[in-house]
């Protein structure tokens, strides 16, 4: 038995969106999944709970969590891009998301909705009737979010929507889900390992490691001021376009993601952190509160480490 | 500006792909993948390549270690012509000129352990003996960061990290100790505090053993940080060239302004933006124009549109091709 | 570096204190490994039962050579019998028309389906596999050539050659059936090796050699080979099938190696001493052999492909 994550609490506001940051390996897929309901049959949800809009979906049963799934909370998987279906257009696609779970609206309401889905993105309205293989990678990526925005969610979880593409398209994109997210008002959970995109497009930020979620607050907050060692080290490690060179003989720590936090007792980044102290290997370090906007898991914050 | 020796001369290089679309019936198609490319890389130096995919940059470097064959063009390595070299002369260019893939989870053979994959270049060239062999293998993983090397000799790829695995890949390049390093893009698959961590390698690797180094990316914060001099690539033709910080503070060139636009910037104590792109659909390059008129907002029609601008000197070791200048 | 030099090998290990630690070598994990999940198919552990049964009949088939150098299943007589007898306490299948002990002809019959079928399938593969191989790397005329040539041998029936050139030559040791089995059956493993190789040639770590200045004889042997002799083996298990029922189709049809007991040879003595209805002891034994000896390596063979393939899926790049 393997414990994917835990100890895992954060709180989502209509309207803003939560960068869930971290390492291959440390368990932000997983949380997607399961709030989606989509964890495979030998995963087991051991104790917690999910509220969204006041409706546990842990103990919701299947159908419930089928009628929830697209019309409240869509998701884009890693590389969906691929999982276009290449034998049908993509109106059609699209289409057939839309019916699934709203079978009652007309054809040509579907079809207005599809071309307003496609202005949303920003797909010219002549490639409604193309098939997949005709669009470049990020137009498909953006064919992707408009599925996924098909049934007017209040919550889509994006997991790693930019990771194939190249700068420009990149950009181009997340400017779009920052367009959307502003014109539709809903909530966004964008899980990515590269803190500076989340940065750029998340209102708020939460860092995981080896399973647990380490730290949690507003984007200026973490991002300026990163409380957590492992915070830090994401930020230290970003080499920007500023006017000075990186220093590139600063230490820093090496991180081996296949040793992720095989023991829960304490806190994960034990073992690789440059100012542990005997306590964080037995102490579970709870929140601790740095500001009303910033919490941090760790034991030095406490210590008066905390900025 | 130090001027060093040139070690790698790339001049009016040609590549061109022939794509036929048999299912719909339509006729041959020919890419240009690398347009007309020169390149100079002096000894010493980091020189950063900096592209989108599709640009041609791992074309350019498939092309350096002998892995394809230009159609056109020269390519010199310490003055000596590198296309269609065989036998011994091949073999003695194998030893100072090394690459690093992308993928670090395909560049190592699964069936060899570390040991056996580090070992492999020094057994191909005959050098030293068992005992020797051991010496240098585990200092070249140490180089590399992996340490105490002992614990990784008998380690099998499937057991290692990305980051590890890649660690790996520079051992074995470095283990003859090569004059020229290739590295293609070798953090792209890589989570970001492992990337900086290669980057501060590769910078180690030149501090140590003075090796030149042609470092492809597609990110221009990493050809700013860690590269000398920087050359902007699209489409097959190199639209601008200089040293790191003229061409990225001071761009001259509007695909190199859109680069830095697209990049993330929360953080960056400055935030210009640019704006040099037009919204348009990717179309196939033309021989007969500039590569980047369909998709440049501040195009001159019958201008830009009806010749392929020139590599000018505009500065101190900084060149751009295009007709604004 | 202050640490201990260990003795050249690459398979010893320090482990954190210091001490020396033997690590297994890569072929025997990835062995025990294949064998955890073999162990779960259940086609594959029938087809591995029934074949460790017949392997147990090949190697007592040495017995009655053992307690009794003189005897022979093929001339050993009995003294008091002299024509075809029911199963009795000391024939344990009866005898045949002149008095031979059935059960020996059997247990012989088995070590001849082994050897026949094992050498055939093994001189197969590894010829199919390096012509598939070779032609996989070296692509253009080679392969052309070779594929052209690969295609010609497939599309021949194996058993009407052989047929023909045993009726050319008179009748054929076993040796020589066994060669020309294999070489009539090369062509399918090699085209499968080929695809496979040429879908390797191009990965990074293939160029990677390629830019070290491997030569081509060492990257086929050395990083090609590895990867591709798991398909390879799994094929070999097919081919052991065909060329197990090829001999015994020829032992019946009366151009098998006349100085060799095989169950084909024993069809053929039943069938032509006119003893197929009234002998079913005779005739049953034989043809049951060959019927399960060849779906236990078949079954062995798709439980094999179990095995491979979800490894197969382990060596993909995971993000």
């Amino acid at each position: 038995m393997h414990t994917a994550v835990q100890r895992v609490s954060f709180r989502l506001e209509r309207e803003r969106s939560l960068g869930l940051v971290g390492e291959s390996g440390c368990g932000k897929t997983t949380i997607g999944m399961a709030l989606m309901g989509l964890l495979p049959p030998s995963a087991q949800v051991l104790s917690g709970s999910v509220l969204f809009e006041g409706e546990d979906l842990i103990s919701a049963s299947d159908a419930r969590m089928r009628e929830i799934r697209w019309s409240e909370i869509s998701m884009i998987f890693q590389a969906a891009m691929n999982a276009l279906n290449p034998v049908h257009r993509v109106q059609d696609q699209i289409a057939e998301a839309i019916i699934t779970h709203e079978p009652s609206l007309s054809s040509h309401a579907v079809a207005h909705r599809t071309r307003a889905l496609f202005e949303l993105v920003k797909i010219p309205q002549s490639r409604l009737k193309d098939y997949p293989h005709q669009f470049s990678g990020g137009m498909r990526q953006r064919v992707i979010i408009a599925m996924a925005l098909a049934c007017n969610p209040s919550l889509i979880i994006a997991d790693e929507p930019t990771t194939a593409l190249d700068v420009i398209v990149q950009d181009q994109i997340l400017k779009s889900i920052a367009t959307f997210q502003k014109e539709t008002k809903i909530g966004m959970i964008f899980i990515s390992h590269d803190i500076a995109v989340v940065a750029d497009v998340c209102t708020d930020i939460g860092v995981m490691y080896g399973g647990s979620l380490v730290e949690l607050g507003r984007t200026e907050d973490v991002f300026h001021c990163p409380a957590h060692p492992y915070t830090r080290l994401l930020v230290g490690s970003l080499l920007t376009l500023s006017d000075e060179p990186a220093d590139l003989s600063r230490v820093s720590c090496e991180i081996d993601p296949t040793a992720t936090g095989e023991s829960f007792v304490g806190c994960p980044f034990n073992e690789l952190c440059a100012d542990a102290f005997p306590a964080c290997k037995k102490g579970e370090a709870g929140w601790i509160e740095l500001s009303k906007s910033h919490w941090v898991r760790c034991l030095l914050a406490r210590k008066g480490g905390g900025e | 500006m130090k001027t060093a020796a040139p070690l790698l001369v790339m001049s009016d290089v040609i590549k061109i792909y022939r794509v036929s679309e048999s299912l719909f019936g339509k006729s041959d198609r020919s890419v240009r993948a690398l347009d007309h490319l020169s390149i100079t890389i002096n000894a010493g130096e980091i020189y950063g390549l900096v592209g989108e995919s599709g640009s041609g940059k791992t074309t350019a470097s498939r092309l350096i270690v002998g892995l394809e064959e230009a159609d056109s063009g020269h390519i010199r390595f310490e003055g000596q012509d590198v296309v269609g070299l065989r036998g011994k002369r091949r073999k003695a260019f194998t030893k100072n000129v090394q690459i690093i893939f992308q993928d670090p989870y395909q560049s190592l053979n699964a069936h060899l352990s570390i040991f056996e994959t580090v070992c492999e270049p020094l057994v191909i060239h005959g050098e030293g003996d068992r005992q020797s062999r051991l010496k240098k293998v585990c200092e070249a993983l140490s180089t590399a960061g992996l340490s105490p090397p002992e614990a990784y000799l008998g380690r099998y790829p499937h057991q290692l990290s990305g980051g590890q695995r890649q660690r790996v890949a520079i051992a074995r390049a470095m283990v003859l100790e090569p004059r020229f390093l290739i590295a293609d893009e070798p953090t792209s698959m890589l989570d970001t505090s492992i990337s900086f961590q290669i980057f501060q390698l590769l910078n180690q690797l030149r501090v140590s053993f003075g090796v030149t180094m042609l470092f492809i990316t597609h990110s221009l914060a990493a050809a700013r940080n860690l590269c000398d001099r920087v050359g902007v690539i699209y489409r097959g033709r190199l639209v601008e060239e200089g040293t790191a910080s003229q061409t990225i503070m001071e761009p001259h060139h509007p695909y190199t302004k859109a680069l830095l636009d697209a990049h993330p910037h929360f953080g960056s104590s400055k935030h210009r933006r640019y704006n040099t792109l037009k919204m348009t659909e990717r179309t196939v390059p033309s021989a007969d124009h500039c590569p980047f008129y369909p998709r440049c907002r501040s195009a001159m029609k019958n201008v830009c549109d009806s010749s392929v601008p020139v590599f000018k000197k505009i500065g101190d070791d900084h060149h751009v091709a295009c007709f604004l200048f | 570096m202050n640490q201990p030099f260990l003795s050249p090998s690459p398979k010893t290990v320090a482990s954190e204190d210091g001490t020396k630690v033997r690590h297994r070598s890569h072929w025997i994990e990835r062995l025990a490994e294949g064998w955890a999940i073999y162990k779960k198919n259940l086609i594959g552990r029938i087809g591995l039962l029934l074949l460790c049964l017949f392997g147990i009949m090949a190697a007592t088939s040495y017995i009655p050579q053992w307690i009794d150098p003189m005897y022979h299943p093929m001339t050993g007589v009995d003294p008091f019998i002299s024509y075809s007898t029911g199963p009795s306490f000391s024939h344990w299948l009866g005898t045949d028309n002149i008095g031979r002990d059935i059960f020996s002809q059997l247990l012989a019959g088995a070590r001849i389906a082994f050897i026949v079928g094992i050498s055939s399938a093994l001189i197969s593969i590894i010829f199919g596999t390096t012509i598939g191989m070779v032609a996989g790397y070296a692509g253009d005329k080679v392969d052309l050539v070779l594929m052209r040539l690969a295609d010609m041998i497939m599309v021949m029936p194996t058993l009407l050659v052989v047929l023909i050139l045993s009726a050319l030559f008179g009748q054929l040791n076993i040796w020589v059936i066994v060669l020309m089995i294999a070489l009539f059956r090369w062509p399918g493993v090699a085209r499968v090796i080929r695809s496979q190789t040429m879908s390797l040639r191009h990965r990074p770590f293939v160029e990677a050699a390629r830019v070290t200045g491997a030569s081509h004889f060492r990257i086929l042997f050395r990083h090609i080979l590895p990867n591709v002799m798991p398909l390879a083996l799994l094929y070999m298990t097919f081919r052991v099938t065909s060329a197990i029922i090829i001999e015994a189709s020829l032992a019946f049809l009366g151009f098998g190696d006349p100085g060799t007991v095989s169950w084909g040879m024993m069809l053929q003595w039943v069938w032509k001493t006119g003893h197929m209805f009234q002998a079913p002891y005779w005739l049953l034994p034989p043809g049951i052999c060959i019927s399960l000896i060849t779906m236990a390596f078949y079954m062995t063979g798709r439980a094999m492909d179990d095995v491979l393939d979800p490894r197969l899926r382990k060596e993909e790049s995971k993000r």
